[in-house]
Formats: C-alpha cells, structure tokens, sequence
C-alpha cells in the first residue's frame, strides 16, 4: 500500500541506469512510493498484480516479451493501474499502438524529468497525456 | 483446061470432053478408065472429107458427095460456079480465091481453117490446098479437101481452158498458201474467181474475227460490182446473213430475168438479185474444215449464159482452196494473237514481278529505314525507273490539321517549290487528295485547263498521280509522283503508287511512333535512373537517419540518468567549487541532448503521413541547431533568422534537407576554414521561404545548372556521393515545395525553398468563426485526445456545452445523443442509440471509433457547409 498522497510506481526498463536514476529522482521527491524496478517486461502482469502500483512506467524497447503486448494484458487483468509509456522512441504508429495496448500517457526520455513527473500526477489523477514530443507526431 | 491422067480422075462431063484414041485401045482404055473412075468415084463419095477441084477460073469442076451435103446442092447446081456464086461471104470467097492463085503461082500446097456455116450448122473446117500439073508440069487445075475439124477445135479449147483454169488455181493455190493476211487472201480469191469464171465481178463476203472476239462480215470485191454489192453495209453481228442462197453448194443462173420466180428470190443485203443490172450468176459458199460458213463467193455478168456448167467444179475447187486458205489465215492469226496474248501476259507478269520484287525490297528498306526524309529520297529513283516518273513530292499534314507542309521533293528546281511549301487542304491537287483521303491520277495535263492541276501543268507535268499516306484513319500526308513524258499512268501503275505509299505511310508512322517512343523511353529511363538515385540515396539516408536515431535514442537513455544524478548531486548540497563543476557538466549532458534530440529527428518515421505535418519552425529549429552546428567545419559559423512560420512537411524529411544544405554549404567553406552559413525563414502570403546561404566561393554557371542532379558533384568520390542535393531537391517536390538555386563565383551561394504557408492555407480555410464545431463527449480522456487530435483540422473541438448546432457530436453518454447536432457518434451500443445516430458500439477498438468519427466528420463537414 502506498503512503497516503504519494504515487506507487513500478519501472519496467533494460537500462539499469535509467531505473536507478528515476528512482533517486522519485523517492527523492518524497511523493512517489517506489514499488521496485523491472528489466523485461516478462513479469509485468504478475508483479503488477502482486504489487498493485497506480503507476507503470514502461519502456516500450526492451528484450523479453514485447511490452505492448504486456500492457494490453495489464489493462485487461489490472484496470486499475495506469501505464505510462516512457521511451526515447517517439514515433506516431508506436504512441497510436500504445494508446490502443491500454497506455495512459507517452513521455519522451527526452523531455525534461519535470514532464515525467507531471505526466505521472496527471495520468493518476484520471488525465490522459502526451508529452511534447508525442503529441508532435500528430502533427501537434 | 484438061486433067492429069496421074493425078485425078475426071468426070465424065469431063471425060466427055477429053481426045479420041485408036478404038481398041481405046475401048480397052476406056474400060480400065471407067473402071478406075468408079474405084475413085466410091472413094471420093464415100471420104468423110469433103473433095474439090477447081479451074484456073476458080469455078468448081469437081465436088464430091459430102461437100454437095455440106452445100445442101446438087452436083448440077454447083458445078462451073465459084464460091460467090454458091453463096459463100465475100471475105470467105475472096480468101479462097487468093489461095488459088497462091497454089497456081508457086505450085505448092495451102493449108487453111475457117468456120462455115452450112446444112450442119456452124462448123470448123480444115483444108489443103493442092496444085494439079499438067503434062508439062503447069498447073492446070487446084485440088482441095477439108475436114470438119469442129469437134477437135472444141474439145482443143475445152482443153486449153482446162489447163488455164488449172495454172489459175495452181496460182492461186500457191499464192493463198503462203498468204497469211485475210485482206490480201480473199482479194486474191476473189480476182481468182473473176478470172477463172470470166465474170464481169466478182464479191466475196466473209467472216472475220474481230479484235475482241465476235465474228462479223467483210467483204472484197473484184471489178465493178453493181452498188448493192459493193457498197451495202455489213452488219457486226449478222455474218453472211446478208447473203441468201436456196441450197449448200454452187449456185449457177444462166439468166437471172429468165429464171423463175424461186430461184429469182435470192436477195443480197435485202436487195433481190433480179433487181441488179447481172443476168448471169455464180455464187458458191466457202466452207470452212469445221462445216461452218465462212463466206460467199458470188460473180455475175451482164450478159447471160456467160457460167457454163464447166465453171462449177472450178468455183467449188476455189471455194475449198479459199476455206483452207482462210482457215489457216484465222488459225495463224488466232495463234498470233494468242502468241501476242501470251507476250503481253509475259511481259505485264515481267513487270508484275518486277513490281513485286521492288516492292518487297522497297518494304524491306521502309521496314528498316530510320529517317523518314531519307527513305522517300532513296525510293524516288526506283520508283521513278518503274513507272517512267521524273518528280516527287511529299507533303506532311501539320499540327493544325488543316494544311501541309513540304517535307521532300525531287526532280524540281528548288526555286520552283518555295511557293508551294506549305498547302491548304483542297489546295491543288495533294490538298485537294489530304481533303479527300482519296487517290488523284492528273492525265493529259498539259492538255487541261483544270485549275486544280496548275501548278503541276506549270511544272510540264503531263500525268501526274498523288496519293493520300493514310494509316488507318489518321492521315499523315500525300506522296505523288508526276511525268513529263508520259500523259498518263497506267492502271497497274496507278496500283503500284498507291501500295508504296501505303508502305511508305506504315512506314513513316512507324519511325513517328520510334521517335515518340524513344523520346518516351529516354525520358522515362532518365526518370527511373534520377528516382532511383533518389531512392538509393534516401535509403541511405534513412539507413543513416536510423542509425543517428539509434544513436540520439541511446545517448538520450544515457543522459536521462545522468541528469537525474546530477540533480541529485546539486541537491546533496555540496560545496560551490563541486557546484560549479557539476553545472559544467550539465551544460555538456544539455548539449548532447540537443545533439540526441537532433539525431532522432533524422530517423524517417514510416508512419508519418505523405502529406507530413505542420512544423512550427521556431521550435523545430532549437532541436536541430545542434546537429546542423555539428555538420560544420570548425570555423564556419551558423546564424539564424527563423521567423514564426509553419509549412507542412515531413519532420524528419525537413530535418534532412536543412542538414543536406548546411553541409553543403559548410564543404564550400571547408577550405577557408571560416565564413558564416545563414538559415532564414520568413513568410510571404501564402508562401513560406526558407533560405541557406553562405558566403563561401560560389558556383561557376556549369556546377549551378547541374548540382542538383544525381550523381553531380565538384567533391570526389570519397568524399560524396553526388546524391545529396538531388535527395534535397526530391524530397522538396515530394512535399510540394519548390526549391531555386543563386550562386555567382566570389558572392556565395543561397538556397531558396519555398513551401505553401501552412497558417496562412488554414487561414484561408474556414475562419475559426464560420468553421463548423464538433463536440467531444467522451469520458475516456486517452480516447479524447486523439479523437480531438483527429478532428482539429476540420472543426472547432468544443464541450458539451455547445451541443447546439454543432456540425459532429462524438459521445458515450446516450442521453445527450442527437441533440441538435448535424451527426452523432456514439460509442453505444445500436440498442441504445436513438434515431438518426451512428453507434460504433463498447467494446470498439480505438481505430475503429476514429475511423466512424472520420467518416461521420466528412459528412458532417458537408452537411455544415451546404448549410
């Protein structure tokens, strides 16, 4: 259970730099419950149901069992967590797939780690978001 | 007078009177001379001959029996006188008295013929005239005997007819023989018979072979023929009809006004023979081998009984010699004719194969030929030789298709042709053919007075044949071919004309089609080649952008993490001095990420539209500036003057023709090692600029015209591909855009791309007042935003609030379905959905929902502007 206002999340990325540093990042905030960190996306829906975070951050290139494919069985099996997709790929077919698979919310490795961390309140809060950088490749 | 003893008996009158002997001697004397008196008395009375004798005074002292018959006398009667007195013709008498005195004078015999007409009618007679001697050898009387020699005369005559009828027809024969020619044959049969017949003329009708086939009747004629003879006409179609004869063989009429009424009906040319000035007639019909008649021999005479029986036999032997002779004559002629049939035939199948072969080969060339000005050159003298032609010209139908123009000519001055280079259709006699599609064969021109063929008359053309270059129903041109020596050509001729210039109109339709082909061929290998340049080269541009992507994806991976621990370490609170150091890192991590950033953008996004999107070029440009930098040779600088301007294009497309140009532009630096790279943009209207300039060398005029193709490039080989500014250029039509080139040696080089301006083509669009509104009701804020995403373009996105008289309402809340909006989506299922709605139903898949909602936003669109 998360502590009362924060925001459980789990990080499922290859890169065990990114998950350490979004982890200093969060749990230095003090506003997010830092439920562990996944490198494949092969026990997503497992440990999501195990641990039940609010937030999933995905990243969409990874070895192991395609994460799109992982995220749709997670909103099937665990509507009441979000995902929100957070890669350096940006491209319009992948966001179109991931918003379909069930995502919440695509975030660019790019972007500012302030966007991520508004894009997590946003999409916990019920808001569907695009970053920057995915909303362009609708021609936004 | 007294008689010889030797030499005659005499009468008794004369007897009588002769002297007296002794009367023994005497009687015995008298007894033998009595004796030998009777022995000559039986003889000279009984001699067929007719036995005289005359005295020195011409009178009769003798005559014996036959002559007294002859005489019709009696020997009383006749005896002591001389012929006068007995009734001859003075001319006879006068002749025999001459005779007598010829014998008396030179004592020797005369000889004689003459006619004499007594008891047996007109006779022949032959005589002799003998002397009698006296004693003393004197002439004392003149002896005579004669002969009825007519039956010899006359068989002698009819003998000597005989072989004269004989040499005519073996005269004739032999000249009819070797008389071949019908005219002259049956003129020398017809003076054969006139004179073998001894008729005053002679007609000879018959049949004749015309020229075409038929047979119709001539005629010859041998002395003076009555008119009705010799002048009536012949019909073509009646042989001998003309001539009717009761009867197939000779016909013989002794006296025609005394024949009888039958006989008499025999009519010539319609005229009846008895109404002709002939009373004697001989007609016999020449049959030919085969039993048919092929003519009509038919003489007369004024006189009648001229044709004895005898002259039958010898018409008929003419006749048959005359239907041998024209037998062969027609058989010689056919066969000649045929002989000449044959010739021609040979010689028109000579010049057919002739005309074969040339035209084979006159195909094969035209087959082969590759310039159509040539090939009618090269034909004309070959056809020239064949039909006796000495010009050419050929005319081409312009592009108005309502004239020609002279695309070749031969065997005319070229002086003589500049007024004629161009012709209106109907103009002289190839406009006039262009007109009517139809072959003209001009003849006899000089001879005309026809306007249309002036031109060629003025030429000394006497014929003159143009023919229509038709293939199919498209017509090309004329071809026409003229002769000044001959007035016309003939229809064979005429045939071959107009089959070479078929070929020829194949032909040239043929190199037209080759031409076009080829230019077609040409110009599509040259397109092939340039996209397939560009397609190499934008695969390997999208190989690199790809790689770059990768590239800007890892380092991107990267930086996050170290931007967070770099936080991290600012916010342990270090002392300043690490502060500092960390805020230079962070200054390097931030430039890396606008270089990862830049490189991303070069990865081509398959799923990007065609069309591209709208980049918004002020921030488009702080997220490549760091690539385009990095392209530069140290040195050189980039500046920017980027006005708020939108175009639409592909983002990663755009990205890789500004770096193509800026790169381009830093190589012309390069050996400098300084100067400046300008990127402007700025908007005009509808039009948006975007310019690269530098300052660098410039291009010289050959390099300016030519940069911009595939495969061009000043750089080697190791260094470029040549491709770089052909991929620009491509990829700028792709988008729509258009991109122009300045550059002089020593001023630098500016690349202009102009683009459609974006804000100003949606400013243009329905004003954000007039545009129709679509409401979005839809709880699923994911589903919200890229339906919105989908719909912005088209129509003003509202709320709920304004579902009145919104164009498109997109919704999950059935209640409010169809509420005064133009069209409903909703995403229900059909149950719910109340009339006039498009339920898409709940459990849709996002892409089916936008796809209704598209749809629905077309119709609703129209339904909006038409209202």
């Amino acid at each position: 259970m998360s502590r009362p206002g924060s925001i459980s999340v789990l990080c499922v990325d290859d890169n065990p730099h990114v998950t350490r540093a979004l982890e200093s990042k969060l749990r230095r905030s003090g506003k997010f419950d830092w439920r562990g960190s996944l490198s494949s996306a092969d026990q997503l829906v497992e440990t999501v149901a195990r641990e039940c975070p609010e937030i999933v951050l995905l990243d969409v290139d990874m070895p192991g069992m395609d994460p799109l494919a992982a995220l749709e069985r997670l909103s099937r099996e665990c509507p009441n967590t979000r995902t929100v997709v957070f890669s350096g790929h940006i491209r319009r077919e992948l966001v179109e797939r991931a918003v379909e698979s069930g995502a919440w919310g695509y975030v660019s490795k790019n972007d500012d780690e302030a966007e991520l961390i508004r894009a997590i309140r946003s999409v916990a809060e019920g808001e569907f978001v695009l970053s920057v950088e995915a909303r362009r490749v609708f021609g936004d | 007078m007294e008689l010889g003893e030797t030499a005659f008996v005499p009468s008794a009158g004369a007897i009588g009177q002769s002297g007296l002997r002794s009367s023994v001697a005497a009687e015995a004397a008298d007894a033998s001379f009595a004796r030998l008196r009777r022995l000559y008395e039986a003889i000279l009375s009984n001699t067929p001959d007719l036995a005289y004798v005359w005295d020195l005074n011409h009178r009769f002292i003798y005559v014996n029996e036959g002559l007294l018959k002859m005489w019709g006398r009696t020997r009383e009667d006749a005896l002591g006188k001389n012929c006068l007195e007995l009734g001859y013709e003075p001319w006879h008498a006068a002749m025999h008295d001459r005779e007598i005195e010829q014998v008396v004078a030179t004592g020797k015999p005369v000889r004689g013929e003459v006619p004499f007409t007594g008891t047996f009618g007109r006779r022949i007679y032959d005589y002799v005239l003998v002397p009698v001697f006296g004693p003393g050898g004197q002439v004392e009387a003149v002896a005579g005997t004669t002969r009825d020699v007519t039956e010899y005369r006359e068989t002698q005559d009819q003998h000597r007819r005989h072989v004269q009828q004989l040499e005519v027809l073996n005269r004739v024969g032999t000249a009819l023989a070797g008389e071949l020619n019908l005219e002259k044959l049956v003129q020398t049969v017809t003076d054969a018979g006139r004179e073998l017949c001894g008729a005053e003329f002679g007609v000879f009708f018959y049949n004749a072979h015309g020229r075409v086939g038929g047979v119709r009747t001539l005629r010859a004629v041998s002395g003076a023929a009555p008119a009705p003879l010799a002048q009536v006409s012949l019909p073509e179609d009646a042989p001998l009809g003309l001539c009717r004869f009761p009867g197939d063989g000779v016909v013989r009429i002794s006296d025609i006004s005394a024949e009888p009424a039958g006989r008499g009906a025999v009519t010539i040319g319609g005229v009846p023979i008895t109404k002709l000035a002939v009373r004697s007639l001989l007609a016999a019909p020449v049959i030919s081998r085969s039993g048919e008649l092929a003519g009509q021999l038919l003489y007369g005479h004024g006189e009648p009984g001229v044709f004895g029986r005898e002259s039958e036999p010898v018409l008929r032997a003419l006749a048959a010699q005359a239907a041998v002779a024209i037998d062969n004559a027609q058989l010689h002629a056919g066969v000649q004719a045929e002989l000449k049939q044959r010739k021609e035939a040979e010689a028109a199948l000579g010049r057919q194969f002739a005309r074969a072969a040339l035209l084979s080969s006159t195909l094969q060339e035209l087959l082969a030929a590759k310039d159509p000005e040539r090939l009618v050159h090269e034909l004309f003298p070959r056809v020239a030789s064949n039909v006796g032609a000495d010009t050419f010209f050929n005319f081409l139908v312009e592009e108005s298709g309502q004239s020609l123009r002279l695309h070749a000519c031969g065997g005319v001055e070229a002086d003589v042709v500049r007024g004629v280079e161009k012709l209106e259709f109907g103009q002289a006699i190839c406009g006039t053919v262009a007109l009517r599609r139809q072959t003209i064969h001009a003849t006899d021109i000089q001879n005309s007075d026809d306007s249309t063929s002036a031109f060629v008359r003025s030429l000394g053309m006497r014929a003159y044949c143009c023919n229509p270059l038709l293939v199919g129903d498209k017509l090309l041109g004329t071809l026409s071919f003229g002769s000044r020596t001959r007035s016309r050509f003939e229809p064979d001729e005429v045939e071959f004309l107009t089959s070479i210039s078929q070929y020829v109109a194949i032909s040239m339709e043929r190199l037209q089609t080759e031409a076009r082909l080829q230019r077609i061929v040409e110009e599509r290998t040259r397109d092939l080649e340039r996209s397939h340049a560009r397609l190499r080269l934008s695969e390997r541009m999208a190989a690199l952008g790809t790689l770059a992507a990768g590239l800007g994806h890892d380092m991107g991976n990267l930086l996050m993490p170290i931007r967070v621990q770099l936080e991290s370490i600012e916010e342990a609170g270090v002392p300043q001095s690490v502060r500092e150091e960390v805020a230079g890192i962070r200054s390097g991590v931030e430039y890396l990420r606008k270089l990862a950033s830049g490189l991303r953008l070069l990865a081509i996004d398959p799923g990007a539209s065609a069309k591209g999107e709208v980049i918004e070029l002020r921030s488009w440009w702080p997220e490549v500036c760091t690539l385009l930098k990095s392209a530069l040779p140290r040195g050189v600088m980039l500046k920017d003057d980027i006005g708020d301007v939108r175009i639409r294009m592909a983002r990663a497309a755009f990205t890789q023709v500004l770096f193509n140009l800026v790169q381009n532009a830093g190589d012309a630096l390069r050996d400098r090692g300084a100067g400046t790279v300008r990127i402007g943009a700025s908007a005009a209207g509808e039009k948006v600029s975007v310019t690269v300039s530098d300052d660098g060398p410039g291009m010289p005029e050959e390099v300016r015209t030519r940069c911009m193709e595939p495969f061009f490039t000043t750089k080697t080989r190791m260094t470029s591909t040549g491709l770089g500014l052909a991929l620009v250029y491509g990829l700028v039509q792709q988008a729509g855009g258009s991109i122009e080139l300045f550059s002089q040696p020593g001023k630098g080089t500016t690349f202009v791309i102009v683009f459609e301006n974006a804000v100003e083509s949606e400013a243009v669009a329905p004003k954000p007042e007039t545009r129709p509104f679509a409401v979005l009701d839809v709880r699923d804020a994911r589903l919200r935003a890229i339906l919105a995403s989908d719909l912005k373009h088209s129509f003003t996105i509202a709320g709920k609030e304004r579902m009145q008289g919104a164009a498109l309402c997109v919704t999950d809340n059935a209640t409010v379905a169809g509420a005064g909006c133009g069209v409903t989506v909703l995403l229900a299922d059909a149950s719910e959905a109340p009339p006039g709605t498009v339920a898409v139903g709940r459990g849709a898949r996002v892409e089916t929902i936008r796809e209704a909602v598209r749809a629905a936003s077309k119709r609703s669109v129209h339904w909006g502007e038409s209202k």
